[in-house]
């Protein structure tokens, strides 16, 4: 027997409770599917465990005129089964539909991985590209907001305090105009962890690019916007050329990003393929792929 | 700590560790050895239950998570003496060799079926995708799948196709 | 075999199929015996070193902890594991703990405790302070460090040195192959036991239950009539239980503490601590004229063995010979230098040998075809072995070696011309088509002792108990032998049982399941028994039936005298008859010792695609076509083809345990460690030819290695024929694959 206690809050105000006697040792059980093997790699046997995953409100997927609102409990099945987010949140869908397997799609949640902050975490660059906001509950009961960028502090850090949950994650619903993509590349096609992904979001415009955000996940300690990326193709109309820029510029922002790890090498090259997934993925009815490689 | 839940269609009251991982309850408390671990980590699958209609990985679940709950386990499949169809078929197929992976196998495939009676190819494969397999190389699987597809299609619905 | 067989040759499911559709089968983590305990192992987090203290204090003082082993109480005679029959010769370095620490993963401790949690928990309590020590990762070093070179090896025919010194065309290949995980997804169990008689009683899923005994015997210094060995249900081996790891440790705690004693690993150690496929630095020239034909070759390999000798000698001889027996090449040399590491243990895999050293020579064979501007295919046709052709070095006979047939009938139906001739496709994913052939044994005949005891008894109901120590590793040993039994008797499989291993009631084998032995040495000697039962029975039933033995029918269960087809009567009434009149049993014992060890071979034909911006591999198609003599259950022999190929694929493309400069394993759980899984598998078509072989039972040879050997170069010819790259180094990672690319690239704008 271990000396280890869970915790079943079934309503906010019942969390609110567990939070206000949080410790060092205290664990905010979602998914489960990181903080199961954390549990037995790191030999935890005290503490307690608050179980996030028996409360309604945390599980649903709401929406209203401006937000979609993702609860902090609900799975990345959930998450790409969504018929709003599936119109509103392409890219989001795309990178929850890759992690893991499908038992691990059905368990794990999406506030689990923000609060896990794993470098190569596949929802992340996704959720900051959509300009995702992240909801937090303390334990006076109180909430504030922010965005996500600003919760992952670096790899496996966020800026949680320990008597407070991620309870929401809020998509702003952009206009009709907006368009994103996500790609990711591991070892295998799938149930891999990501070497690179990469997520964009744009509005298109009567053929030019307007508005873009270009996010880069598992290249050092956090996902991160490549804004000369972005520069390099914003307020621009849509053509091959373009897309030459797209690329190069992605190779060099690897570069600038991990200049020293071994890993380098085959990141800046691997990258274009990432880069002509993504670009068609978003463009790809605006532009005649003829790129070859001979 | 009490756990309630419903394995198999029974319901059970039980004392429960809170570290204690659902395949754990499953394995030495209920007596359930069907569900395998592989890996610990819900790389392999071979610990695969269907909890409320979906395919989870049991390593990676405390227990106590699945308060009030309905869990499937591979020794729910045969009921009343008669063999699921994925079991016959699996054994028509050939596609059981060492029988590890076997019992999350299918209860991956299961879980597909319930939600989805007619899947692709394509979607059988990343139904299993989180099962790994050493000896079968997944060709019989897949093939096993297929056949219970087709043979649970309505035979007038072939008919209206040939 | 003119008859029509009824049971030989049929898919028929295996023996054991609804116990393990149903959940109920009982694999050694499911058992449980009263006052069981719990062990798990302490292991070395660092390479090299010898430990200075072990502090065992706080691990003892948790409640439910009943004791803690190390090398400071338990018996240190040294053993090898690899060891499998008395008077085999092997260094043995191997002990049950280790003061000196030779890899990351070595044996420091065990703690048996009253439950699995106490057990773990007592482990990460106890701390082990370390004199660390220089370590050697690279075998190139450690060739050159007397105290890690263990022996060197030769086999050589004519003059290969001087045609390749003189010939015009010489090419060579070189290729380094990685250590890999078994990945059986049963990871590591054993339960033992010490009975009152104080016998220590041991359920291991093993392949060889006579080593078990052996090897505990010699560890623990028991005598063999006091230590059995039982064979567990098996979930999945590959190699990885041939050797035992966790046997003589359980088998220590369960003798010292007189309980029974459960040891299990999870999939981290099973990964670093048990066995590894045995990685290869091979290089190879081979001189051809122009007209393809191979004048002579010349392979040097140095083997990695790891941290312990076990089989590092044996597996540099085996994957040696094979060089000799797929190709006539008259002039030919294989040296072997076999070295420590201080790296995961090498042992026995699927191929034992034969994967790496036919990646080698088959990537040359391409490469030597693409020198000459020939069709790989041609090529090899020009060279293959015919049937009842000589091994070049003496070896045992080929036999009915059917490879030509395999590559011709392979090429017509993958379609191998028009794949191989249309245009490269322009763009990011580019296909390409490769080949490759391989061969290996059929049991141990012409280099160990290779014999099996069988006995076989029919009873007063007609059924048939074939009692020997075979054992299924999930590839359907039983039910082949069933099949093998049924067809001589002509009676349903449920009327026969086929037990498996266990050393106090098993006939003795000499070989366990290894070697690729066991339909085409058990299987035969499971013929035998049979004939010689069923000629007792029709002997002893002449005389109940007053009749000459020749007038004797067998006929779908029943038996009667020719002349008399209506007085017809079940076996079973017969056996009682004669029990009741003869006072003589229908039972035999017989010993089969292999008189030969023909080649089997295997031929694959593999599409893929590689994505030249990411340097992913795609397989699109596999054809594998086997020369398998007869296929007793052409289900199983289609399901092993299908498994290999997923194995092959991962040793091609993805699975690889490596370590980092202070050699701690990189790759340590199945995140990092890529086998193939469902969605990138592709589909495999098998093709077997049956020509039948002369000493195989109903003319079958062996399957379940040589299946595992051909694809990796197929995979690796197919990626070169795509896009005209040289890979050096297994397995052929996106990140390999690119880096290839871009060096091509680059040569080809120097030249420009």
């Amino acid at each position: 027997m271990s000396n280890m206690i869970m915790k079943t809050p079934a309503s906010i105000d019942e969390l609110v409770m567990c939070l206000k006697q949080s410790d060092d040792n205290t664990y905010l059980l979602s998914g489960g599917t990181d903080l199961i093997i954390k549990l037995r790699n790191s030999k935890i046997y005290e503490g307690t465990l608050i179980d996030l995953t028996g409360i309604d409100d945390l599980k649903q997927i709401k929406y209203n005129a401006e937000y979609i609102k993702i609860g902090a409990a609900a799975t990345f099945n959930q998450i790409t089964s969504n018929t709003m987010l599936i119109k509103h949140a392409k890219c989001l869908v795309q990178a929850s539909s890759q992690i893991g397997s499908t038992q691990i799609r059905n368990a794990a949640t999406l506030g689990g991985n923000i609060a896990n902050a794993f470098a190569g975490a596949d929802a992340i660059p996704a959720l900051i590209a959509l300009d995702a906001m992240v909801t937090i509950l303390k334990s006076d009961k109180t909430t504030y907001t922010k965005p996500i960028d600003e919760i992952i502090k670096g790899s496996r850090k966020n800026t949680l305090y320990k008597d407070e949950a991620i309870i929401e994650i809020s998509i702003p619903i952009a206009n009709d105009n907006c368009i994103s993509a996500f790609a990711k590349l591991g070892s295998r096609s799938r149930v891999t962890i990501s070497k690179l992904n990469i997520a964009a979001t744009a509005q298109v415009k009567d053929g030019t690019i307007e508005a873009v955000k270009i996010v880069l996940g598992a290249l050092g300690t956090k996902a991160f916007r490549a804004l000369s990326v972005e520069k390099a193709i914003e307020n621009k109309d849509i053509s091959e050329a373009l897309y030459t820029a797209f690329e190069n510029e992605l190779v060099k922002q690897v570069d600038e990003a991990i200049p020293n790890r071994s890993s380098l090498g085959y990141k800046r090259e691997a990258i274009r393929g990432l880069a002509e997934d993504v670009y068609f993925d978003l463009f790809g009815s605006m532009v005649r792929k003829v790129k070859c490689h001979d | 700590m009490i756990l309630d839940f419903n394995v198999n269609g029974r319901d059970y009251s039980i004392e429960a560790d809170a570290r204690a991982r659902l395949i754990d309850v499953l394995r030495e408390d209920l007596g359930l050895t069907g569900t395998k671990e592989g890996c610990g980590e819900g790389e392999c699958g071979a610990c695969t239950v269907i909890i409320d209609g979906l395919a989870v990985n049991s390593c990676l679940v405390m227990a106590h998570q699945t308060r009030g709950k309905r869990i499937l386990t591979v020794e729910s499949l045969k009921q009343d003496g008669e063999l699921d169809s994925l079991q016959k078929s699996f054994i028509n197929n050939g596609a059981v060799q060492c029988g590890y992976c076997t019992p999350g196998m299918l209860m991956s495939c299961k879980a597909l079926l319930m939600r989805n009676p007619n899947p692709t190819e394509h979607e059988i494969r990343e139904a299993i995708e989180g099962n790994l397999c050493r000896c079968t190389g997944y060709v019989k699987i897949i093939n096993a799948v297929k056949e219970v597809v087709k043979e649970s299609k309505a035979p007038s619905e072939e008919d209206h196709h040939e | 075999m003119t008859n029509k067989l009824k049971y030989v040759g049929k898919s028929v499911p295996m023996h054991d199929v609804m116990d393990k559709v149903t959940g109920e089968i009982k694999y050694v983590g499911d058992m449980k015996l009263p006052n069981m305990l719990y062990a798990k192992l302490l292991l070395s987090d660092i390479a090299h070193g010898v430990i200075k203290s072990i502090d065992i204090s706080k691990a003892q003082a948790l409640k439910g902890v009943v004791k803690i082993y190390t090398y400071e109480n338990t018996p240190s005679t040294s053993y090898n594991s690899h060891i499998w029959y008395d008077g085999l010769k092997a260094i043995e370095d191997e002990y049950l703990f280790s003061k000196q620490v030779r890899f990351y993963g070595d044996r420091i401790a065990a703690v048996a405790a009253e439950d699995k949690e106490t057990a773990e928990r007592a482990i990460s309590l106890i701390k082990v302070e370390y004199e660390k020590l220089p370590h050697i990762i690279s075998p190139l070093e450690a060739k050159e460090n007397p105290e890690y070179r263990i022996t060197s090896k030769e086999i050589k025919s004519g003059e290969p040195e001087n045609i390749i010194q003189t010939a015009e065309i010489v090419v060579e290949t070189a290729l380094k192959t990685q250590k890999v995980h078994h990945a059986a997804m049963e990871t590591h169990i054993c339960l033992a036991n010490k009975e009152l008689d104080g016998t220590v009683t041991i359920w291991t899923p093993c392949q060889v239950a006579f080593q078990v005994q052996l090897v505990v015997c010699t560890a623990l210094g028991l005598p063999k009539d006091k230590v059995r060995a039982i064979k567990a249900a098996m979930g999945g081996s590959f190699g990885g239980k041939g050797q035992p790891v966790l046997e003589p440790v359980c088998a220590y705690m369960a003798y010292d503490l007189g309980k029974p004693v459960k040891l299990y690993m999870d999939r981290t150690e099973c990964i670093i601590a048990t066995r590894t496929r045995t990685a290869t630095i091979g290089n190879v020239s081979t001189a051809v004229d122009a007209e393809g034909n191979i004048l002579a070759r010349d392979i040097k390999m140095l083997v990695d063995a790891g941290a312990y000798m076990t089989n590092g000698e044996a597996v540099a001889l085996a994957m040696g010979k094979k060089a000799f027996r797929l190709y006539k090449i008259q002039n030919q040399r294989y040296t072997a230098e076999v070295v420590y590491t201080n790296t995961p243990i090498g042992g026995a895999c699927r191929g034992y040998g034969s994967p790496q050293i036919h990646a080698l020579t088959e990537i040359n064979i391409d490469a030597a075809a693409r020198r000459l501007g020939m069709d790989p295919v041609k090529l090899r046709l020009k060279n293959l072995f015919q049937p009842y052709d000589k091994d070049s070095i003496g070896g045992p006979a080929l036999g009915n070696a059917r490879v030509i047939q395999c590559v011709e009938k392979g090429m017509e139906v993958f379609n191998w011309k028009e794949k191989r001739e249309r245009p490269k496709a322009i763009g990011r994913y580019v296909r390409g088509v490769g080949m490759a052939c391989a061969t290996h044994g059929n049991g141990y005949y012409g280099a160990y002792q290779d014999y099996i005891t069988m006995s076989l008894m029919m009873n007063e109901k007609g059924e048939i108990i074939l009692n020997s120590g075979i054992h299924d590793l999930g590839c359907g040993t039983v039910t082949t032998m069933k099949q093998i039994v049924s067809e001589v008797f002509d009676i349903p499989l449920d009327k026969v049982t086929a037990v498996e291993g266990d050393t106090f009631k098993s006939p003795f084998d000499s070989a366990g399941t290894q070697a690729s032995r066991v339909t085409f040495v058990c299987g035969a000697c499971a013929l035998k028994a049979a004939e010689q039962t069923r000629a007792k029975l029709v002997h002893y039933a002449s005389r109940i039936l007053g009749c000459a033995e020749e007038q004797v029918v067998l006929e779908n269960g029943m038996i009667y005298a020719s002349d008399q087809p209506d007085k017809k009567q079940a076996y079973g009434d017969m056996v009682t008859s004669i029990q009741k009149t003869l006072s003589e049993k229908v039972e035999v014992s017989c010993t089969y010792e292999s008189p030969a060890n023909p080649a089997s071979y295997a031929v694959n034909f593999v599409e893929a695609e590689v994505d030249t911006m990411t340097g992913m591999v795609r397989i699109l198609e596999v054809l594998a076509v086997h020369d398998i003599g007869k296929a007793i259950n052409p289900g199983f022999v289609e399901g092993q083809i299908q498994g290999a190929i997923q194995m092959g694929i991962g040793f091609a493309l993805s699975e690889e345990i490596s370590v980092d400069s202070g050699g701690i394993v990189k790759e340590t759980n199945l995140g990092k460690y890529h086998i193939v899984n469902a969605p990138d598998m592709p589909d495999v078509k098998v093709m077997l030819i049956e020509e039948g072989e002369e000493h195989g039972p109903y003319g079958a040879k062996s399957v379940g290695e040589v299946s595992t050997v051909a694809i990796a170069p197929a995979i690796i010819n197919a990626i070169s024929n795509a896009v005209d790259i040289d890979i050096t180094a297994l397995p052929a990672t996106p990140e390999r694959v690119l880096e290839a690319i871009k060096r091509k690239n680059i040569i080809s704008e120097v030249r420009q």
